[in-house]
């Protein structure tokens, strides 16, 4: 008998219907297991939110009103809409964004007086850590979603950008990995990258999305960058050493 | 409200600001509970309350009536919240280690008390999930804020996130246990 994914469990626990909840009214197991965690569930109670009175909308308004008054509403041509911020101008923007902010760090860089207790290289290290370890969890996300998805459906416009978003945070870490002489980190990195380009860019049809999916399996992809995500994890973890790789 | 609101969405699509207020002064606490309980701050709040109807305002065009008003809204607040929490540090970079070491004080289970213990003891595990919660990526913590706070099913947090319904009950797990293993290592996981 096969009892319930970890994914499935909570959601169950949640009361959300799943092909697997008629597993669950049959296995005693499962129930068990369901009812830990609907109890553990029940436990998170959050913190009050602050509340706001009534006139609180009028406030909301009072701030927003002179921001929209240089700002027409952008009517809708020919039924399509076209509002700031998606599609290709996002991308645009992004890179403008980028570039405004590496020449203000220049600027600031040059200019601003020297901190006089700056962050301790453990500190830095640690922020990096889980900088990468987040990335490489949100990589395995987006692979799991492609190797999960009906090879028919072409690759839905988000996940494209998502990838194209991340092939281009793993190129500056797959850098500094090669540039700190990690070679098994960044051919690591090197393999995620190829697979997160094809992904934003490529497998426009069902078999090259097969093929993609053969080669991340082949390659074992998801599964080297798994076993990365842990040691950064452990590395994020464990208390400071000098100059140990993530690989050590 | 859905038809009020329709009404008043029709105009202010034909630049009737007035029209526009309504919907903001309709909203806004609704937008604010589901901001503050995304970034767990108020000032970070009211910067997506703010963001959220400004975004709003400059994209009518693009609501085309499908889904509610308020659903519209509440997607683009929750993606707005997610900017706000990319543009922090990140994910446990800012982990309150003092908060942890104040925490100290292990509670097995708040299932062994009564009355005025058991409050003790849910005040204890939201003052620790608080904390725990910054352990989470910003698409985790969002995925988690409307699963179990404001109670939405997993298909609609894929749609409000812009994500597959795989990658929604991916992050809703990953959070949940997250939560779990940070709260255990704070004393605080029910048995």
């Amino acid at each position: 008998m096969r009892h319930i994914g970890d994914e499935d469990l909570i959601l169950i626990a949640y009361g959300e219907e799943t092909p697997a909840s008629r597993h669950v009214k049959a296995c005693p197991r499962c129930r068990t297991r369901v009812a830990r965690m609907s109890e553990f569930l029940a436990s998170l109670e959050e913190t009050p939110v602050p509340e706001r009175d009534e006139n609180y909308g009028r406030e909301v308004w009072k701030k927003l009103a002179p921001r929209l008054t240089q700002m027409p509403v952008r009517r809708p041509l020919f039924g399509l809409g076209f509002g700031l911020g998606f599609g290709p101008s996002r991308n645009l923007f992004r890179l403008a964004a980028v570039a405004a902010l590496v020449a203000v760090a220049f600027l600031v860089g040059r200019s601003w007086p020297r901190r006089p207790e700056p962050l301790s290289a453990s500190v830095r290290e640690r922020i990096l850590l889980s900088a990468v370890g987040d990335h490489l969890e949100r990589s395995q996300t987006v692979l799991l979603d492609f190797v999960n998805a009906d090879p028919a459906a072409d690759i839905p416009a988000g996940d494209r950008r998502r990838a194209g978003e991340l092939a281009a945070d793993n190129r500056l870490i797959r850098q500094t990995a090669s540039t700190a002489g990690d070679a098994a980190v960044a051919s690591v990195l090197d393999d995620l990258e190829r697979v997160l380009l094809e992904l934003a860019h490529g497998a426009a049809t069902a078999d090259a999305r097969t093929a993609l999916r053969r080669r991340i399996d082949s390659e074992e992809v998801l599964f080297k960058v798994r076993v990365l995500e842990a040691r950064v994890r452990a590395r994020e973890q464990a208390p400071p050493a000098a100059g140990k790789s993530v690989t050590s | 409200m859905a038809g009020i609101d329709a009404a008043a969405v029709t105009r202010a699509r034909t630049g009737d600001r007035e029209a526009f207020r309504e919907l903001v002064e309709r909203h806004s606490r609704h937008i604010f509970r589901l901001a503050y309980r995304m970034t767990g701050n108020e000032e970070d709040a009211e910067d997506v309350v703010q963001e959220t109807f400004l975004r709003a305002y400059k994209s009518l065009a693009r609501f085309e009536g499908h889904a509610e008003f308020g659903t519209w809204l509440h997607r683009i607040a929750a993606n707005c919240a997610i900017d706000v929490l990319r543009r922090r540090a990140p994910a446990g970079a800012s982990f309150p280690l003092e908060a942890v070491e104040a925490a100290g004080s292990s509670v097995e289970t708040g299932a062994a008390f009564g009355g005025p213990e058991r409050d003790l003891f849910a005040a204890d595990v939201r003052r620790k999930l608080a904390a725990s919660m910054e352990a989470l990526t910003p698409m985790e913590r969002a995925a988690f804020v409307l699963r179990h706070f404001e109670g939405k099913p997993v298909a609609e947090i894929a749609r409000a996130l812009d994500i597959r319904l795989g990658a929604a009950k991916n992050c809703v797990f990953r959070a949940v246990s997250k939560l779990r293993r940070e709260l255990t290592v704070l004393g605080a996981e029910t048995p």
